[in-house]
């Protein structure tokens, strides 16, 4: 299809996409838009450096390989470089997501009722004064050439929506939030019940929520919360981008290196569906199933071909984009802490005093960790109690891994419509992430 | 009907560092259009990026006036305005040049720190245009500096930043900064003792304006749901701070100088908040009708959406006096990475400090251990707000410090 010229390696990855956008505010429509698209990010790599073209002209393609590659110099041996031999090839043409299901088939009217009907649960609430709804679908499909002979042909598609109100009790204002996300239209409905049970632990959370006496407690993350930490707190520590040339993160990350509680398991798959979903990565790389840490113990991390030959490792399948107008770097998919094997009430049962976190707004991870918790609760002799309000959650990363005493058996991968992980220039990415509840012997609650 | 073209161009080359050298280069050109019709209270919106066909995108436009999303204010007309760059950027091939330059200074200057992230040189293009005599345009040049800083001895993803957004560029000056950056990084600081501290924020940092630029947004302010609800002209926080929204090209915003309906103000400010008094919330032009409130040009959202209240780029004006006389003799503490923090529903503020320097006025002292910081938005705007510094900390970036007195404790 293209011509490569020789003496480089280069790949091509056309990006076509559908996407719908609708927003209710109190009951008026104020957007709702179907857009389409097609473009193309270029990557030429010369044996030393890598030269980056994104285009929107999909008929300039091979004009911009030639002018990358009149700025870069040939390699003579470029298929012997230790990074292009590591590139997989795959001959690929797969959509998995076409048909009568497909959000594009779908049409704006059901898409627009589905979030007028759940906004509507919003009215029905006498302490919010203010909401705003989000419908959000996304269906791309990827093409992808390289000069090793890949050709891949897939697609991805979700579509979700979300609830964002504002609540007043008197002098007391609450803000909180619905967000879901599945892999069809269909799977979006039916979840009226669940959304009222939503509004109604805002609603309780409202009217008896009290500040939180600041200090150190054994702390229950609920499956989002743990979700998020394993994200930031781990995950972002696996992208080994940030380990190529650095002997001290490479020293300190050893695998083999025990890292944590042997309770311990953290996974990133982008073989899971949902906004995880990597099939392919955008290198051509196939997904696989990377356990980070096994039972305690540093056991893999996330890669792109450059990285994982630097680091003499196998390519993972991390290597993404967040759309045509970015070069792949190293991200997660689908990260989560694997299940125990304990219900809920044993998580509780011996806290005498203690707190639950069950819904978060944001979360961080260096060295110190961070959760800005939505909704929390206390726990008192084993039993959950009043709601409590809390700024921010904080913890030692490596501390925490070690603290976790116990695992739940149900494992939740929430999904999230908008919003996602950045890194660097690129945000948002969509990624998953989740687990299950998590105990943690003592977090820093403020 | 009424029709207005709105078009964004950019063109970018972007360096990727990695371990304080260049490992990639990428050029981007990426032109966007829309065509918004406005017929009989209704907005209909067809876009499309690269080249596109004007016509076409029109009779999309008008065939989405049946979806009837209600746009009941009428669009803006009669107003011609172009601001072009003021500064014309370092060609392409000088760019790439001055940037391995900067690279090895910087490692010949920083040997136990490593330099990754984006060196970017970008130039933007905004125009709007309608048939009832709206054109607008603008250029925007800049550079984008954006380096993480290592040291070698650290396990940690980075140690400390450095960015700045600007058409200014000047090695000596960018280098002299980051070398003060590492050698205050160097010095660790051992002996430092928890308590109430001047808390130096860059002016334009998101962690400490949360809450303002939420409970400001004129929807929620109408609603009632803000915590400053039915309190317009009252005194509200102490009377040295003021906060603007601002669209003005002097403060080097990457937004052009009118939103997206097309409405900019007076200077391209809209005060917010003047001397402690609220003054208005945030709007767009439906807000502004639907309440009466002033318009105050913070329209935004994606170029090809329907045109909703955007959060505004902040500009807290200085109140005369440089860090050093506000401080008076007082060590503050300059924040660099402050990541994770958050507002309650009632205003307490509280954020874990990833990274902090001591600060005496002049210099920066030393590193700070890990630190928590708290106060509540109406004590460290009001009685604990000290004022915004007429210096700035770097003096490529246009912003300033505000200070503000915080409860600081150290985190184990």
């Amino acid at each position: 299809m293209f011509i490569f010229p020789k003496g480089f390696y280069v790949d091509v990855r056309i990006e076509s996409v559908f996407e719908t956008t609708i927003r209710i505010t109190q009951n008026t429509i104020e957007d709702l838009k179907e857009k389409e698209y097609k473009a193309a990010f270029i990557r030429l790599f010369d044996g030393r450096m890598w030269y980056y073209s994104s285009t929107t002209d999909i008929a300039s393609i091979q004009t911009e390989i030639n002018t990358l590659a009149a700025v870069g110099h040939p390699f003579p041996n470029i298929d012997q470089h230790p990074v292009v031999q590591n590139f997989e090839v795959h001959n690929i043409h797969q959509e998995e997501f076409a048909g009568p299901t497909s959000v594009c088939s779908i049409s704006k009217k059901d898409k627009r009722t589905l979030l007028e009907d759940y906004s509507d649960l919003l009215n029905q609430n006498k302490h919010i004064k203010h909401w705003k709804s989000y419908y959000v679908d996304k269906r791309e499909v990827k093409d992808f050439f390289s000069s090793k002979g890949s050709q891949l042909h897939y697609d991805y598609e979700d579509a979700g929506f979300a609830l964002y109100y504002d609540m007043v009790f008197g002098d007391t204002k609450f803000s909180d939030r619905f967000d879901t996300n599945a892999v069809s239209f269909e799977k979006l409905k039916g979840l009226t019940a669940t959304i009222q049970k939503h509004i109604a632990a805002s609603d309780q959370f409202l009217c008896e929520s009290k500040p939180v006496k600041q200090g150190s407690y054994t702390t229950i993350l609920s499956p989002l919360a743990a979700g998020i930490f394993a994200h930031e707190s781990f995950g972002h520590k696996s992208e080994s981008d940030f380990m190529v040339g650095d002997e001290t993160m490479r020293k300190e990350w050893t695998i083999g290196k025990h890292v944590g509680s042997p309770l311990l398991s953290i996974i990133d798959t982008g073989t899971l569906p949902g906004k995880g979903y990597v099939p392919f990565d955008d290198e051509g790389t196939k997904a696989k199933i990377n356990y980070l840490v096994k039972k305690g113990f540093l056991h893999g991390r996330l890669h792109s071909v450059s990285t994982a030959t630097a680091l003499e490792e196998s390519p993972t399948g991390n290597a993404r984009a967040m759309n045509f107008e970015f070069e792949p770097i190293v991200r997660m998919t689908t990260t989560y802490i694997e299940k125990g094997d304990l219900s809920f009430d044993d998580l509780l049962a011996d806290i005498h005093e203690g707190i639950y976190v069950e819904t978060v707004k944001h979360g961080s991870g260096m060295s110190t960790f961070t959760l800005a918790p939505a909704r929390s609760y206390m726990i008192r002799k084993g039993k959950l109690a009043e709601p409590l309000q809390i700024s921010v959650i904080t913890g030692n990363v490596f501390k925490t891994l070690n603290d976790i005493e116990g695992l739940s058996n149900s494992l939740e991968i929430p999904g999230f419509t908008l919003g996602g992980c950045g890194k660097m220039e690129q945000h948002p990415l969509r990624v998953s992430f989740g687990g299950p509840d998590i105990r943690i012997k003592q977090l820093n609650i403020q | 009907m009424i029709r207005d073209i709105l078009k964004n161009q950019v063109q970018e080359v972007a360096i990727n560092v990695q371990q304080s050298k260049i490992e990639s280069i990428r050029k981007k050109d990426i032109a966007k259009t829309a065509v918004r019709i406005y017929d009989q209270g209704y907005i209909g919106i067809a876009s499309g990026i690269g080249k596109v066909q004007e016509e076409m995108l029109t009779k999309k436009a008008q065939e989405a006036i049946d979806l009837q999303i209600s746009y009941p204010v009428p669009p803006e007309k009669e107003h011609t305005e172009t601001i072009q760059s003021s500064k014309t950027l370092l060609s392409e091939e000088d760019f790439l040049n001055e940037m391995e330059e900067l690279l090895q200074v910087l490692r010949q200057q920083n040997p136990q720190f490593t330099f990754s992230n984006k060196l970017i040189k970008q130039s933007c293009t905004h125009s709007l245009n309608n048939d009832i005599g709206l054109s607008l345009f603008q250029t925007i040049d800049h550079y984008r500096i954006s380096l993480l800083i290592n040291h070698q001895d650290s396990s940690n993803l980075f140690d400390a930043a450095m960015g700045y957004q600007s058409n200014q560029y000047d090695r000596t000056i960018l280098t002299d900064y980051i070398h003060d950056i590492c050698e205050a990084y160097n010095t660790p600081i051992h002996d430092f003792q928890e308590g109430i501290y001047p808390i130096l924020f860059d002016s334009s940092d998101q962690t400490y304006l949360g809450k303002l630029y939420h409970d400001l947004h004129g929807h929620i302010f109408a609603s009632g749901s803000s915590l400053f609800s039915n309190r317009l002209g009252e005194p509200l926080f102490n009377p040295l701070f003021s906060f603007y929204a601002t669209r003005s090209p002097k403060h080097f915003s990457s937004q052009p100088f009118f939103d997206l309906e097309g409405v900019y103000k007076k200077d391209f400010l809209v005060p917010l908040v003047q001397k402690g008094i609220l003054e208005t919330p945030y709007t767009d032009k439906k807000t502004a009708h639907k309440y009466h409130y002033p318009t105050t040009a913070c329209a935004g959202g994606s170029y090809d959406s329907v045109p909703t209240i955007g959060i505004p780029q902040a500009y807290i004006p200085s109140t005369g006096k440089t860090t050093g006389e506000i401080l008076q003799g007082e060590k503050g503490i300059v924040i660099v990475i402050a990541s994770g923090g958050d507002f309650t529903p009632d205003g307490h503020f509280a954020t874990p400090v990833q990274l902090a320097f001591l600060y005496d006025g002049k210099h920066l002292v030393g590193r700070l251990p890990q630190l928590s910081i708290s106060s509540n938005l109406f004590t460290m705007f009001g009685n604990d707000f000290m004022g915004v510094s007429s210096n700035s900390l770097f003096p490529l970036d246009d912003s300033r410090q505000t200070i503000m007195k915080m409860n600081v404790k150290t985190i184990d």
